[in-house]
């Protein structure tokens, strides 16, 4: 009895990331997870491929549905973070989708990762709309965010444009993450001016400082 | 000048309706005064007052409306220029501004014409990101004919046949619940490795069906391969579009199953250059012919709760016919804990083909040993639906299946449960339990109550006169039959090796 299985499938080698969510115990590495929010076109994508990849692509397809990097951040004492990164799709009508997306669900990362550690809200310097939606995506992200002390902060992208262009100033952006308490940044994902590494930077930084080490260790 | 000239186009319209709303108002004091000429008495002022007061609602209404239509118009304006904008890497020719100008105009003329609610065609358009993707791809092929303006009637088609299966009637947000529980399905029952390989890793199907399904794949593959995969799609119904994405599936399953969940998120939207468009086609063509069509329920954005909130769901249950037929109102089709793909007994048990048995192995999995003692179907085996993995029971009946099917190739089986044990756990169990080599693994909508329904006259009672049969009889006649099968699986390797 019980040979028929003998041929069953051989077990497959699994090709795992360099940076193991399983890894050891005594190098343990840092998890937290980002989601990049706001209205279609203000270059959320490109924000994140500037990020990981230290590129521009002016051929950015716009996000149907969503899209997902990570990427590690070292500090000066030596440790790291590594940040999972979802990228969403801005349109009107997936919107609806949206709070798939908030939760990971991995079996890995499920203790920690139901919500993400923080979430860049985005709009664009050159559609005064889009600074006015900030709002509904904040909302949004309290509906479904069940993490409280999720890191929230308000980006300003394109700041490489002409003055002629633009629609919000700088000082605008500021006065209103101010207003709600939120840290601001101003972005141009087409310069490489290390605008968006400082974000990132200042982000993975204090979400090493909000959160404890057991809260970002994925270990289940 | 082609955003501003279609805002035009509607705001003209809509201010030719405003005015023969005005009309009316203009009348209003005519009528007053002929009215007063023929009678003075102050009722008929007061109920005439309401009239006018309804009126004056209704054409405010009106007004309300068209003007949330003409926000809709200048939000959709923006957002296609805004998408338009980002297809260049479609086609050489997306670079021009000129071309974005005039695939963003075909565009707003297709919302001109169809997404407004009188139109002729019945089903109302709108815009949803992946559109302006598809209508580049139109646009690129039809030029080549020039004949750019098809576009419009090609995207009101490919809207109406396809797309609008994917949105919510009254949102009409998205909604890809029912497709993503579909999708795993169908794989449970084709590619079972491949089902439990994401289950294992938890990937979610909405991270790419989104994108496939709302371009058509126009995202994920070159232009010239997609217009070939939409030459078959547009010749099928929308169910053809999951059956490419099986076909996907199934050629990149070999680097699939290698991966964990960020390389497979990282492969899964990359996956030009890795796929034989030709073998996709003609493998969905064998899953489409292959699939009982009822595995696949027609409205994919069926929200089961909102139905059971329903005050009529409870009427319906008292109705006799329903009352009979527990399983059409508990809509199994929409549980997503339900991973296995489910057959209706009519498909299944087509009693006018006298072939109908063939290939087919039914499985009782009732709890109770005696239900089936006392009516199951003829030639239907018995297994403890409650035995779960670890149980040599469970090992036994895992075994059995397995050879079975190694020995007649194609067998669909089919797991008979009941109203509190539909049989789509233990199906699942006997997937992970064979480790995804059990393939064709279905449920019985409705379990036994549905056969004794539909074909009360497959159904015989148990037993053979002085003769106790218990399920350990049952397992005894597995282990005879595993016996028999590896005699014979030796007897034709041997027989192999002799030739």
């Amino acid at each position: 009895m019980g040979n028929c299985n003998k041929k069953g499938k051989p077990s497959r080698p699994s090709v795992r990331d360099p940076i193991n969510i399983r890894g050891d115990k005594e190098n343990k590495v840092s998890y937290a997870k980002v989601v990049l929010i706001g209205n279609s076109g203000v270059g959320k994508t490109s924000i994140a491929q500037r990020f990981i990849e230290g590129k521009f692509d002016e051929n950015n397809k716009n996000t149907v549905g969503a899209s997902y990097f990570q990427k590690n951040i070292s500090f000066k004492d030596g440790s790291s973070l590594c940040l999972y990164i979802w990228d969403t799709a801005g349109g009107e009508k997936f919107q609806a989708l949206a709070p798939l997306y908030y939760r990971v669900k991995s079996k890995y990362i499920i203790n920690i990762f139901q919500n993400a550690h923080a979430a860049v809200v985005c709009y664009s310097v050159t559609d005064d709309d889009s600074l006015k939606q900030i709002d509904t995506w904040l909302n949004k992200l309290d509906e479904h965010g069940n993490i409280a002390k999720m890191i929230k902060v308000v980006v300003g992208n394109k700041s490489d444009v002409d003055k002629s262009e633009r629609r919000v100033d700088l000082k605008e952006g500021k006065l209103f993450a101010q207003q709600r308490d939120l840290p601001f940044f101003e972005t141009s994902a087409l310069l490489n001016d290390g605008s968006i590494d400082e974000l990132f930077q200042k982000l993975a930084s204090q979400i090493k400082q909000s959160f404890t080490k057991e809260e970002l260790h994925a270990t289940v | 000048m082609s955003v501003q000239s279609s805002i035009m186009d509607r705001i003209s319209s809509i201010f030719s309706f405003g005015f023969g709303g005005q009309k009316p108002q203009q009348q209003q004091p005519q009528e007053i005064t002929q009215s007063q000429k023929k009678s003075n008495k102050a009722s008929e002022n007061l109920s005439l007052k309401e009239k006018n007061q309804n009126k004056n609602i209704n054409q405010a209404n009106e007004i309300r409306q068209k003007s949330q239509d003409l926000i809709q118009i200048y939000r959709d304006t923006i957002q296609v220029w805004n998408d338009i904008k980002r297809c260049e890497h479609f086609h050489p020719l997306m670079r021009y501004e000129s071309v974005k100008k005039r695939v963003h105009r075909l565009i707003m003329m297709f919302l001109n014409i169809y997404g407004n609610s009188e139109n002729n065609s019945g089903v109302q358009c709108c815009y949803v990101q992946g559109l302006d993707s598809i209508a580049v791809v139109l646009y690129t092929q039809y030029l080549n004919y020039s004949k750019e303006f098809y576009v419009i009637s090609m995207l009101k088609q490919i809207f109406t046949n396809f797309l609008k299966h994917f949105l919510d009637k009254e949102t009409n947000n998205l909604s890809f619940k029912y497709p993503c529980i579909l999708i795993q399905r169908l794989l449970s029952y084709y590619e079972p490795e491949l089902y439990l390989h994401f289950k294992q890793i938890e990937f979610q199907h909405d991270m790419y069906l989104v994108c496939w399904v709302m371009t058509l794949f126009a995202h994920s593959i070159e232009i010239e391969k997609v217009v070939n995969i939409w030459t078959e799609l547009f010749c099928e119904r929308v169910e053809f579009l999951f059956y490419i994405t099986l076909g996907i599936l199934k050629q990149i399953k070999d680097k699939l199953l290698l991966l964990d969940l960020n390389s497979t998120l990282g492969i899964i939207n990359n996956i030009q250059g890795l796929i034989d468009i030709d073998n996709v086609l003609l493998q969905a063509k064998i899953y489409m012919n292959k699939t009982p069509p009822s595995f696949i329920q027609s409205d994919f954005v069926f929200d089961a709760k909102r139905q059971m909130q329903n005050n009529a769901v409870d009427m319906l249950k008292q109705n006799e016919y329903f009352a009979q037929r527990w399983w059409e109102l508990e809509y199994l089709d929409y549980r997503d804990d339900i991973e296995v793909c489910l057959v209706s007994a009519d498909e299944i048990i087509n009693v006018q083909n006298p072939n109908w048995k063939k290939n087919k192995l039914f499985i009782d999995v009732r709890e109770d040993f005696s239900g089936f003692y006392g009516l199951h179907m003829k030639g239907s085996y018995y297994m403890d639906g409650s035995s779960e993995e670890g149980d040599t029971e469970f090992h036994i009946y895992a075994e059995f299946l397995q050879l079975f099917q190694e020995t007649q190739l194609e067998t669909v089986i089919v797991i008979i449960g009941e109203r509190d044990q539909i049989g789509h756990e233990f199906a699942q169990n006997i997937i992970k339990e064979t480790s995804g080599q059990l393939t064709q693994v279905c449920v019985l909508k409705g379990g036994i109550d549905a056969i004794c329904l539909e074909q009360p006259k497959l159904m015989r009672k148990g037993g053979i006169k002085g003769k106790s049969e218990t399920s350990k009889d049952f397992i005894t006649q597995y282990e005879r039959f595993i016996k028999k099968a590896k005699q014979s699986k030796q007897l034709q390797a041997s027989q192999k090796t002799f030739n």
